[in-house]
C-alpha cells in the first residue's frame, strides 16, 4: 500500500477522491436510470365553459334531467361534463361517474374531442338533457352547433367517426354571445306550438334525422313546452330566438343560415337621474352642507346595448350589457313576444360618474325560510370595468318597484361606516371577479316527533324556545362539529370566481346566521361593543345545557352579501386565536434614551359607554383578549354585574389607571365588525409620527425673498394621505373644547409639518459643480461663499446619521395643504431669517431629497395595513378638507390621538440662552387648556380625574376607531418625536374560499358550474387545471378531479 | 487574476466594447438580420380632406444576434411603395383596381379548381393553366408554409421581383444587439399642412456597447425628395453611427456623470420626444435620457432610477392628461409605467426636474438636475402567479374621446357653473387603458389608470387591473393600434372606420392575439412564423408589420376587417427568411 501511495502525487487527497468517485458513480447511476418518468399530458387546452348532461349508459335516445344523475343503485346513468376548448375548437367530454376524460377518436394520437366549426363560446344543455348547443365564432364561422346527447360519447364500432359533419349546425350573421334555453309553454291542440306567430315558415321538417337523434319535445323538464334558444348577438345589439328542435333536425354537416323565429332589439331605458337608496348610516349629517356632485360628466348613457352574459330563472331572463349601464330584464313567459321589463340600473356609489357595464350575471333561486316566507331573490352582476378589480353588484329582485327607480340600483349594504375598506355597494375581492353563481342548499333535520324534515328552517337561538321546535336542531353543539358553523353551508350562498384561482363564498341567506353571535344580548337600540342591538331577549343566549349560539365575538360575523368567515370568531385554546385579540400588551419605546416607567406617557384602555340608556350601569367594563385570555376592568364581580364581570373566573383584571405603576399599557379592541381587522396587524402609535413613508419626489419652490413657498409632489396625494394644515386641524381643536382665544395658537401648534429626512446630493453629483448647488454656500453665509456648497449645507442642516433625531431647521410648517402641493414656511423662524432659511432649504435639498409629513404635538396611529385612517379628501379648489360629515363611511376613521394631561403636575421647563446672552427659563408645557400643545385636561389642578372615563373630564381625548380604543396620558417628561407604543393584533377576518391553487400554481379560471345533486361546484380553468370539482360539504376538491 | 475571472472579464469587455472599425465582417446594411424592433413614423396627413394621420416610413432595427457581423443596422422602408407590392385583399372584383380581379369563388374567368386567396390578381396563368395569384413572386411550397405563413414568396425589398422601385429608403450601421427602436417627431416645427417637420429621430437601445443610439431622419441633403437616416457616419464604409450618436457611455469616465448600465432592453419616450426611458434588465435600474432636439445635440443620460426589482423589462410612457383647472399652468411631470420579470408589481416612475423644462431655454439643461424616481407601485394580483410581466402598453383613445365630449358639452353649457362642471368633467373621464403581457400564467392583464379625484388630473396614474385573459404560452410584447372595420367614413381607398385593438405577441407559441377592448374579447389569433417579436401597426393602411426574430424577415398582416378571409393573416413577407445558423 505504501508503495502504491508513493506513486501518487503529493497533492493527492484520498478524501477528495472518495467524494469525487462517489459523485461520478451517482451521476452514472442517475444517467443510466431506467425508471420511467410520468408526465401528465394535458388533454384539455384553453378550457372555457362547461355544461352538464345526464346520460344513460345504454345510449338511449333521450338524455335525462340533471337531477336524475347519478343513479347510485343501478349506476346506469352518468353525468357527463362538456367543456369547451377554445384553442382546438372542440368540446371535451368528461365522464364524471367513471372519472375519466373520454377520447372520442382513439385512432389518432392524443385526445380527440367533439369538434365544432369555430371558436366555442357559450354552451347550454336543454333541461331534459337531450342535446347541448354550442355557440361558435370566427370570421365566416359564426354559428351554433347542436350536440345530441346520443352522440357525445365515442362512436361504437358500427358508427361513423365524430367530426364536423356529425352535428347539425347553422350560421349566424355575427358572433354569438351567451345562449340560454327558454321554454315556449304555449300549446296548440294539446301539443307544443310549432313555431312562434309571425315567424318565417320553417324550411326544416320536424322529421328526426336518422343518426344522432335528439327529441327535445319529449323531454320531461320542469315545464312542458318547446325548447327555444335565446342567443345574444352582441355586434347586432340584439337577441334572437331559435327553435332548438329545428336546429337538431337539420341535416348534419351543413351550415345553413339560422332561422330566427323572433328578434329582440334590446332597449333598456335609463332614467335621466338615478340615485341609490341610502341606509340611514350613510345619509349626510347635514345634507345642505354637502354639495351634490355635478351631473355634467362623460358617462355615455346612450350607448347601444350590447348583450353579455345571460341568466335564466323561470320565465325571466337577465342580460348583462357590455356597453350600456343596464342589466336587461326580459319576461319570457311567452318567449315569442318581446317583453322587456324596466332594466336594473348598475351604478357606482364611489364613482357616480362612471358608466357601469356588466359582463356576467347570476340570478338566485327564491330563498324561502321559516322567518321569511315571502322569500328573497337576488341578482349578482359583475362590474367589469371597476378600476380596482372587477367587482360584484347585488340587486334585490324582490323589492323592485316600477315607480321607484332606486329599487333597481345596486344594494347599498348596511353598516358601511363599520366597513370603510369595502365598497358600500360592491363585493370587491383581492382579484378581479370572472364569474358568479348561486347555490341554495339545505339538509333538513328530522323532526323528533314526526321524523320529517322541513326545508328552510332558520336556526333558533332563543333559549326560551323549547327543544321540541325543529329550528333548535340547527344550534351549534359544544364542540362545533354540528350545527351552525362556517363550514356548514346551509342556505343560499353566492360564489365569486376570481381570476387568481380563488372562489369566494358569499353569505346571501345563511339559514344559521341567527345562531352565529355572542352569548351576550343587547336589547337596546344602540350597538354594543359586539355590534349587537335590538335583541329580543335580555339575558344571555344560553340554557342550562350550554350556549344556544356559537359565542362568537360579534353579531356581524355573518352579514348578508359579504364574504363568509373561514372560521368561528372565537379566541380560545381549542379554537385558536380567531377573534380579534392582542398578542401582548402594548410596549413603549423612545428613541435614543430610556425613560423611567413612572415618567413615561401611558396608553390605557378605558371603560365603555353603556348603550342601554335604561340600565343603571352608565359604563361597561373595558375588556380585551390578550392571546386566548380575556382581561376585563371590573370593580365588582359576580351575578348582576355586566358581562364578563358577572362571573368570577373567566377573566383576569385589566388595570386602566395610569398612576398604577403595575398597570400595563393597554387598549380595547372594538368587536363590532370583525372585517375591520386583517388577519394580523402590527399598529404603532407614534408621537409626531409620519403620515406616509419617505418620499423623494418633492420639489421645494420659493420665490426669491419669500418666506413662504410650496413643496410640489403630485404623486403624494397629500389629501389622500391625510395631511392637515392649520385650518383643518382647527376643527379638532373645537372638538376638544379648546377655548376660542387659544384656537389659533393651538391650530398652528398642531398643524402637520414637512420634515426633510434625506441627505443633500452626493458629493460627486454634478449639482454641486454645474447646477444650482454652486450658490448654496453663498446663500447660507455670503461671507463664506467660497465654501463647497455641500459642506455648507451639511453644516447648516446637519446630516442624517441618526434619522430619529434630525436638525429642526429641516422642518417646514404647513400653511395650506392641497392635492399635489403644500404651502410651507420654515418652522420656528422669525422675520427675515425665514426667507433666508427658505432659500437655503431650496438650494440644499433639490428634487430627489427624501421628506415626509409629520403630525405635530400629537400621536399618530400607523401601520394598520398601510391604510390611512382619516377623512381628508380634496375639496373644491383642491384644498384638503374633512369629509366625514358628508361621507359617513369615514366617520369611524381616526388616527390622530391627543393626550390627556394631569393638571396637578408642574409645568415642563428648560433653560436657554437668550438674545441678551443670559440664561432664561422657558416653559414648554403647562397642563392647561390655554397651552397650545395641550389636548385634554383631566379635571382641575386641585382635583384631577384620572383615569378618564366616558363623559368625564378629558373624555374628549378618548380615542376610538374601528380597531382600537384607548387614552394616552401625558408623561412626566416632555415627549420627543418617534416615541411609540407598539402592539400586535391577530384573529382578524379571514374569508372562506376554495382555491384552485391547491391543484396548480398557474391557473386562469374562466367559469363556474353547479351540480346540485352531487353538491359539487365546477370550476373551468384555461391554464393547467381544466375542470375542477369542489365538494360544498367539505370545500375540498372532489377526487379524481381535476380533469385536464 | 484567476483564469475564470480573466475569462469573465474578457467576455464582459467584449460585450460592452464598441466594435472597432475593421474588425470582423461588415454588416449588410440592406439585410434584415435578427430584427428586434420596428417603428413607424407618424403625423402625416392621410387624406387631404381628413384629419387622420398616417405613417410614411417603417424602421427596422436589426440585432445581429448571432454576432456574424461586427455590428448591425437600422433600415427604413417606404410604406406607400410597400403597400403597392403586397397583395391587396378583396371580397369581389369590385374591391380591386388596375384591371385586377378578385381571386374569390365565383369570379368569372378563373379556374374552378383552386384554393382562392381573396387577393386582387392579374388574370395571368402559368403554363399549366394555373392562376398566378402571386404574380412575379410565385407561391410558396406548402412545406414552407409551416414555417413561413403567407401564400406568396418573399418580397425583395431592395430589388422587388416585379421590377418596381426599391422599397428601401436608407440604412445605417449601429452597434450589435439592438433591443428595440422608437420614433419620435420634433413637432415643434410644423408645415403648413400640419405635418411634423424635420428632423425626426430614432432611439435605439443597444446592448452590445450599453448605449442609446440615436439616428436623425432628415430631408435628403442633396435636395431630392424624401428623407435619409443620419447618425454622423463614421466614414468606415458601413455607415456606422459615430460616437456623438451614442449616449450613456460616458467615454471620458467623468465623475458624477451617470453611465448606462449593461443590458438596456425596453424603451419608450414621451410623445414629444423630450424624455426617453430605457429599462436595464440585469441591474434593476431604469435610465432617463433627456433629448435635445437642436441640431447637433441629442439625448443625454441624466439619471438612473435605482432600487427597483431586478429585471425591469417593459416600459410605457403615460400620455399627458389635461388638467381640470386650466387657469393654473400645468405642473405635469412625465411618467412611465414599468413591469418586471421577477416582481409582481407595476411601478410608476416619474421625471422630476428642479425647474420645468423650458423649450426656449434648452441650454439651461446644463444646470438642471433631473431625477427619475419611483412615484408609486401597485401589486399585480389578477393572476395566480403574478411575478412575470413583460410588455406593457397604454391606450389613451377613450380618454381623448371623453375630453372631446367635455369640450363639446362645455361649448353648449348655459348653466351658471359651467366652469366647475367642465373641471369635473375633465377629472371624471375614462382613464387610459393599460395592457400588460403576463407569462405566469400566460395571459394579458387588462386594466386602466385609477381614477382618483384627490389628484388634479383625476388620476393617480397608477394602474388597476380588472381582468386577466388567458393566452397561449410566451406572451412578450403588447402593442396598441387600430384596425379597419366596416364603416362609412370616406377614404381614398374605400369607406371604413378605424377601431382600437390590442395586439399581444406570443413569441414562444408563434401567435399574435388580437383583443377588442370594446367587446372585451379575443377577436382573432394570427398564426405567425418563428419568433414573432416586434410589431408595428399601420392601422391607416389596414396592415401590421411583424419582425420575425428567428428567421430574420418581416411579415405583413392584414388588419382590414372588410376582407374577412384575409383578416388577421400574414399576406406578405419582406426579405428572405433565413433560419438561424445554429439550426442548420
Amino acid at each position: 500500500m505504501k508503495i502504491f501511495s508513493r506513486l501518487l502525487p503529493s497533492s493527492f487527497d484520498p478524501h477528495k477522491w472518495v467524494v469525487f468517485g462517489l459523485s461520478v458513480a451517482a451521476g452514472a447511476l442517475l444517467s443510466c436510470s431506467q425508471n420511467p418518468v410520468t408526465v401528465n399530458l394535458h388533454a384539455m387546452q384553453a378550457s372555457s365553459r362547461v355544461s352538464f348532461v345526464c346520460r344513460g349508459a345504454d345510449n338511449s335516445e333521450k338524455g335525462h334531467k340533471l337531477d336524475e344523475c347519478p343513479d347510485y343503485e343501478a349506476g346506469t346513468r352518468h353525468t357527463i361534463a362538456l367543456v369547451t376548448q377554445t384553442t382546438t375548437e372542440e368540446v371535451a367530454v368528461v365522464d364524471l361517474a367513471a372519472g375519466t376524460i373520454l377520447d372520442i377518436d382513439r385512432t389518432t394520437p392524443g385526445y380527440s374531442f367533439l369538434r365544432v366549426g369555430g371558436r366555442p363560446g357559450a354552451i347550454v344543455t336543454t333541461p331534459g338533457g337531450s342535446a347541448t348547443f354550442v355557440g361558435v365564432s370566427g370570421l365566416e364561422k359564426n354559428g351554433i352547433f347542436a350536440l345530441p346527447t346520443t352522440c357525445i360519447l365515442p362512436p361504437k364500432d358500427d358508427e361513423p367517426a365524430r367530426d364536423l359533419t356529425t352535428w347539425p349546425a347553422c350560421h349566424l350573421s355575427s358572433e354569438p354571445g351567451d345562449i340560454a334555453v327558454v321554454i315556449d309553454p304555449v300549446m296548440e291542440g294539446g301539443k307544443p306550438r310549432l313555431t312562434c306567430p309571425n315567424a318565417p315558415a320553417p324550411t326544416v321538417s320536424d322529421d328526426l334525422p336518422a343518426a344522432c337523434r335528439a327529441n327535445t319535445l319529449e323531454e320531461s323538464g320542469p315545464i312542458v313546452g318547446r325548447r327555444k334558444l335565446l342567443v345574444a348577438l352582441p355586434s347586432e345589439h340584439k337577441l334572437i330566438l331559435l327553435d332548438a328542435q329545428r336546429l337538431l333536425n337539420q341535416a348534419p354537416g351543413a351550415f345553413p343560415e339560422c332561422q330566427p323565429e323572433a328578434s329582440f332589439a334590446l332597449d333598456g331605458d335609463i332614467p335621466a337621474s338615478i340615485s341609490q337608496r341610502l341606509p340611514d348610516d350613510l345619509k349626510p349629517l347635514d345634507p345642505a352642507a354637502c354639495a351634490a356632485p355635478p351631473t355634467y360628466a362623460t358617462t355615455n348613457m346612450s350607448a347601444l346595448p350590447t348583450p353579455g352574459g345571460l341568466a335564466v330563472l323561470g320565465d325571466h331572463v337577465y342580460v348583462a350589457d357590455n356597453t350600456r349601464s343596464v342589466v336587461h330584464r326580459l319576461d319570457v313567459s311567452d318567449p315569442c313576444t318581446d317583453k322587456e321589463l324596466p332594466p336594473l340600473l348598475p351604478v357606482s356609489f364611489e364613482q357616480p360618474w362612471r358608466a357601469v357595464t356588466t359582463s356576467r350575471v347570476a340570478v338566485s333561486p327564491l330563498s324561502i325560510t321559516s322567518k321569511n316566507p315571502g322569500g328573497q331573490q337576488f341578482l349578482y352582476a359583475i362590474d367589469q370595468n371597476d378600476p380596482q378589480a372587477a367587482s360584484v353588484m347585488v340587486f334585490d329582485l324582490t323589492v323592485i318597484d316600477p315607480k321607484d327607480d332606486s329599487t333597481r340600483t345596486p344594494l347599498i349594504f348596511p353598516g358601511a361606516p363599520r366597513q370603510p375598506y369595502l365598497p358600500v355597494d360592491r363585493l370587491r375581492f383581492n382579484a378581479p371577479a370572472k364569474d358568479v353563481s348561486f347555490v341554495l342548499r339545505d339538509f333538513p333535520k328530522p323532526d323528533g316527533t314526526t321524523g320529517a324534515g322541513q326545508f328552510g328552517l332558520t336556526c333558533e337561538p332563543d333559549p326560551g324556545v323549547p327543544l321540541s321546535d325543529p329550528a333548535t336542531l340547527y344550534r351549534p353543539n359544544s364542540d362545533y362539529s354540528d350545527g351552525a358553523r362556517p363550514i356548514n353551508l346551509r342556505g343560499m350562498f353566492g360564489f365569486a370566481m376570481l381570476s387568481n384561482g380563488q372562489v369566494a363564498i358569499i353569505d346571501a341567506d345563511d339559514f344559521d346566521a341567527p345562531c352565529r353571535r355572542p352569548v351576550t344580548s343587547n336589547p337596546g337600540a344602540v350597538e354594543d361593543i359586539h355590534g349587537c342591538k335590538n335583541d329580543p331577549i335580555s339575558g344571555p343566549y344560553k340554557t342550562k345545557e350550554g350556549p344556544t349560539v356559537t359565542g362568537e365575538s360579534s353579531c356581524n360575523v355573518v352579514e348578508q352579501h359579504r364574504p363568509r368567515s373561514a372560521s368561528l370568531s372565537i379566541s380560545s385554546s381549542t379554537n385558536g386565536l380567531r377573534a380579534p385579540s392582542l398578542r401582548t400588551f402594548p410596549q413603549f419605546s423612545t428613541p435614543g434614551s430610556t425613560v423611567q416607567v413612572t415618567d413615561q406617557p401611558r396608553m390605557m384602555a378605558t371603560d365603555l359607554d353603556n348603550p342601554d340608556d335604561t340600565s343603571s350601569q352608565k359604563t361597561l367594563p373595558a375588556q380585551v383578549n390578550v392571546s386566548s385570555q380575556l382581561y376585563a376592568h371590573c370593580d365588582k364581580t359576580g351575578p348582576g354585574n355586566p358581562p364578563p364581570c358577572d362571573v368570577d373566573s373567566s377573566f383576569k383584571p385589566l388595570a386602566i389607571d395610569p398612576k398604577d405603576p403595575t398597570a400595563q399599557n393597554s387598549l380595547t379592541l372594538p368587536l363590532v365588525e370583525p372585517r375591520s381587522y386583517a388577519a394580523d396587524q402590527s399598529p404603532l402609535l407614534v408621537f409626531e409620527g409620519p403620515l406616509f413613508p419617505a418620499r423623494t419626489s418633492g420639489y421645494l419652490q420659493f420665490e426669491v425673498g419669500a418666506s413662504e413657498g410650496v413643496l410640489i409632489d403630485r404623486d403624494a396625494s397629500f389629501c389622500g394621505a391625510g395631511v392637515e394644515d392649520s385650518d383643518t386641524i382647527r376643527a379638532r381643536g373645537v372638538g376638544l373644547k379648546i377655548p376660542d382665544s387659544s384656537l389659533d395658537a393651538w391650530s398652528n401648534a398642531h398643524a402637520d409639518y414637512v420634515q426633510i429626512i434625506g441627505d443633500v446630493p452626493a458629493s460627486d453629483d454634478q449639482y454641486w459643480s454645474l447646477g444650482r448647488g454652486q450658490s448654496c454656500a453663498g446663500l447660507i453665509n455670503p461671507m463664506k461663499a467660497g465654501v463647497a456648497g455641500r459642506d455648507a449645507c451639511l453644516n447648516q442642516f446637519g446630516n442624517v446619521d441618526n434619522p430619529a433625531i434630525l436638525n429642526t431647521k429641516r422642518n417646514l410648517s404647513i400653511l395650506e395643504a392641497s392635492t399635489g402641493q403644500l404651502k410651507v414656511t420654515p418652522q420656528g423662524c422669525k422675520g427675515d431669517s425665514c426667507a433666508d432659511l427658505a432659500a437655503q432649504l431650496e438650494c440644499c435639498f433639490p428634487s430627489g431629497t427624501a421628506y415626509t409629513v409629520r403630525a405635530a404635538n400629537q400621536w399618530l396611529v400607523t401601520g394598520v395595513g398601510g391604510v390611512a385612517l382619516h377623512d381628508m379628501a380634496a375639496g373644491a379648489g383642491g384644498r384638503c378638507v374633512h369629509t366625514a360629515s358628508c361621507d359617513r363611511r369615514k366617520e369611524l376613521f381616526g388616527q390622530r390621538v391627543f393626550e390627556v394631561c394631569d393638571p396637578s403636575r408642574n409645568p415642563e421647563k428648560h433653560t436657554e440662552i437668550g438674545a441678551d446672552g443670559k440664561q432664561h427659563e422657558v416653559t414648554d408645557f403647562t397642563c392647561a387648556k390655554t397651552d397650545p400643545k395641550v389636548g385634554c385636561v383631566a379635571g382641575e389642578p386641585t382635583k384631577p380625574v384620572i383615569p378618564v372615563l366616558p363623559g368625564g373630564p378629558g373624555s374628549e381625548c378618548i380615542f376610538e376607531n374601528l380597531t382600537s380604543r384607548f387614552v394616552v396620558y401625558h408623561g412626566a417628561q416632555p415627549n420627543v418625536p418617534n416615541m411609540a407604543f407598539s402592539w400586535q393584533t391577530t384573529g382578524g377576518f379571514v374569508p372562506q374560499t376554495m382555491s384552485l391553487l391547491s391543484l396548480s400554481s398557474s391557473v386562469s379560471p374562466q367559469s363556474l358550474g353547479y351540480l346540485p345533486e352531487q353538491g359539487w361546484l365546477a370550476v373551468v380553468d384555461a391554464s393547467t387545471v381544466g375542470l375542477a370539482l369542489f365538494d360544498l360539504n367539505s370545500l375540498a376538491v372532489v377526487s379524481p378531479s381535476p380533469y385536464f | 487574476m484567476r483564469p475564470l475571472s480573466r475569462l469573465a472579464a474578457l467576455s464582459a469587455l467584449l460585450l460592452n466594447a464598441c466594435y472597432p472599425p475593421g474588425d470582423g465582417k461588415a454588416p449588410p446594411l440592406d439585410e434584415i438580420y435578427f430584427p428586434t424592433g420596428v417603428a413607424l413614423d407618424g403625423s402625416w396627413k392621410l387624406d387631404a380632406n381628413d384629419n387622420t394621420t398616417k405613417s410614411q416610413y417603417l424602421y427596422v432595427a436589426n440585432s445581429d444576434f448571432d454576432l456574424q457581423y461586427r455590428s448591425s443596422s437600422v433600415i427604413s422602408y417606404d410604406l406607400d411603395l410597400l403597400s403597392k407590392v403586397i397583395p391587396q385583399s378583396c371580397n369581389t372584383t369590385a374591391d380591386c383596381r388596375d384591371d385586377k380581379v378578385c381571386d374569390a369563388p365565383g369570379t368569372a374567368g378563373l379556374p374552378a379548381e383552386r384554393n382562392p386567396t381573396y387577393y386582387c390578381v392579374n388574370k395571368e396563368f402559368d403554363s399549366a393553366g394555373k392562376l398566378k395569384v402571386c404574380g412575379a413572386l410565385g407561391e410558396r411550397d406548402e412545406a414552407d408554409l409551416v414555417l413561413y405563413p403567407g401564400r406568396c414568396n418573399w418580397i425583395d425589398p431592395v430589388n422587388p421581383q416585379d421590377g418596381s422601385t426599391s422599397l428601401k429608403v436608407g440604412s445605417v450601421g449601429i452597434g450589435a444587439f439592438a433591443a428595440d427602436v422608437v420614433w419620435r417627431g420634433n413637432c415643434a416645427i410644423k408645415s403648413t399642412e400640419g405635418n411634423c417637420e424635420d428632423p425626426s429621430r430614432l432611439f435605439i437601445p443597444v446592448r452590445g456597447d450599453s448605449t442609446l443610439h440615436w439616428v436623425d431622419v432628415r430631408p435628403k441633403v442633396d435636395g431630392q425628395p424624401g428623407v435619409e437616416l443620419y447618425c454622423g457616419h463614421n466614414d468606415d464604409g458601413e455607415d456606422g453611427c459615430d460616437d456623438q450618436h451614442r449616449a450613456g457611455d460616458n467615454p471620458e469616465g467623468q465623475v458624477g456623470i451617470p453611465t448606462q448600465p449593461s443590458e438596456p432592453f425596453a424603451i419608450d419616450a414621451t410623445a414629444d420626444g423630450q424624455y426617453v426611458v430605457v429599462t436595464n434588465q440585469t441591474s434593476g435600474t431604469v435610465s432617463l435620457y433627456v433629448n435635445d432636439w437642436r441640431p447637433g445635440f441629442g439625448p443625454e443620460l441624466k439619471a438612473l432610477a435605482g432600487g427597483l426589482p431586478i429585471a425591469p423589462v417593459g416600459v410605457a410612457a403615460i400620455p399627458e392628461p389635461r388638467f381640470a383647472d386650466t387657469s393654473v399652468p400645468s405642473t405635469y411631470e412625465p411618467a412611465f409605467l414599468v413591469t418586471y420579470r421577477n416582481a409582481a408589481q407595476v411601478d410608476l416612475l416619474r421625471v422630476h426636474a428642479d425647474e420645468p423644462y423650458d423649450p426656449m431655454r434648452p441650454d439651461a439643461d446644463l444646470v438642471r438636475r433631473y431625477v427619475l424616481q419611483r412615484a408609486g407601485s401597485v401589486p399585480v394580483n389578477a393572476n395566480s402567479l403574478n411575478f412575470d410581466q413583460r410588455g406593457i402598453a397604454i391606450d389613451d383613445s377613450q380618454r381623448l374621446a371623453d375630453y372631446k365630449t367635455c369640450d363639446e358639452q362645455a361649448a353648449q353649457c348655459t348653466s351658471a357653473n359651467c366652469a366647475d362642471e367642465y373641471k369635473y368633467c375633465l377629472r371624471t373621464v375614462r382613464q387610459p387603458a393599460v395592457f400588460a403581457a403576463s407569462r405566469a400564467p400566460a395571459s394579458m392583464l387588462v386594466g386602466a389608470l385609477n381614477t382618483d379625484l384627490n389628484y388634479a388630473s383625476g388620476t393617480s396614474e397608477l394602474p388597476g387591473f380588472m381582468d386577466s385573459l388567458p393566452l397561449s404560452f410566451g406572451p412578450s410584447r403588447v402593442i396598441t393600434g387600430m384596425v379597419r372595420v366596416q364603416g362609412t367614413k370616406y377614404h381614398d381607398d374605400g369607406d371604413y372606420d378605424l377601431e382600437s385593438r390590442v395586439f399581444i405577441v406570443c413569441f414562444d407559441s408563434r401567435r399574435i392575439f388580437v383583443y377588442d377592448p370594446k367587446k372585451h374579447l379575443i377577436e382573432a389569433i394570427v398564426s405567425t412564423g418563428r419568433g414573432p417579436h416586434a410589431l408595428a401597426v399601420d392601422g391607416e393602411r389596414g396592415l401590421a408589420y411583424l419582425a420575425h426574430f428567428t428567421d430574420s424577415y418581416l411579415g405583413v398582416i392584414s388588419l382590414d376587417q372588410r376582407f374577412p378571409q384575409t383578416y388577421a393573416a400574414i399576406i406578405a413577407s419582406i426579405g428572405a427568411p433565413k433560419a438561424p445558423r445554429s439550426s442548420k
